[in-house]
């Protein structure tokens, strides 16, 4: 499963992409992590708050570090 | 959460500040997107401006008219430019990013209202992460970019 972070790097970011790993590997699930650093890049899927997390090319969750629940909710 | 369609964004024109006040002069809309606060302490003046904080950005855009350009700007030209894409991400074709931002509109001597001390306050408080960042160069977090034409 493709799995794309979104944010200039912040500390919320990599919050948010080490939480995604975190629970994919608990969870036996495996994903591949792309972080999109670049603003161009991020505002090009629509989003203007960080973090944001795309799944399936849809924007799932934006504007905050998910809860642990949300990204099962992602990998089922 | 949104149905967002990923699109290809163009680079987005940025103009300096001489020529953004050359470009309101001639009937251009300046969109201030700093916060309340900031634009209390030191805002642009003697051109047609709105302000729509970044923070409301996402509900409010529409604001923003179609049919004239539009220059968006900030204390730097980060926020600003985070703006402008999403303009463009919206279908907007007249947009375009000032860069640097107030504090070199104000080293210009153009005018404004409020103090011009307050312009490294707002500087300051430009960033879109909330104080949690590690800045980097290319991001929207970063610092102000080093020079410009003007």
């Amino acid at each position: 499963m493709d799995i794309k972070v979104l944010g200039p790097g912040c500390a919320k970011c990599k919050a948010t992409a080490d939480l995604i790993s975190r629970v994919a590997d608990q969870a036996g699930k495996a994903v591949t992590i792309e972080k999109i650093e670049d603003m161009r890049q991020i505002v090009s899927f629509g989003v203007m708050t960080t973090p944001a997390v795309v799944v399936g090319g849809k924007v799932v969750h934006k504007g905050s570090v998910p809860s642990p629940d949300q990204v099962l909710g992602w990998l089922a | 959460m949104s149905e967002a369609v990923r699109k290809d964004l163009a680079e987005a024109r940025e103009v300096c500040p001489t020529t953004a006040q050359r470009l309101l002069s001639g009937g251009a809309l300046l969109v201030d997107v700093r916060e309340a606060t900031e634009v209390a302490a030191v805002g642009f003046a003697g051109c047609d401006v709105v302000t729509i904080p970044l923070s409301q950005f996402e509900d409010r855009w529409q604001d923003v008219p179609r049919d004239r350009d539009v220059i968006l700007a900030c204390a730097v030209g980060e926020r600003s430019l985070k703006a402008t894409y999403f303009l463009m991400y919206q279908g907007y074709d007249r947009v375009m990013n000032m860069n640097p931002g107030i504090a070199r509109w104000v080293q210009r001597g153009f005018p404004i209202s409020g103090s011009a001390e307050a312009v490294a306050a707002s500087e300051a408080a430009s960033s879109c992460c909330g104080g949690a960042s590690e800045p980097k160069a290319s991001a929207c977090c970063g610092g102000a970019p080093a020079s410009s034409c003007c």
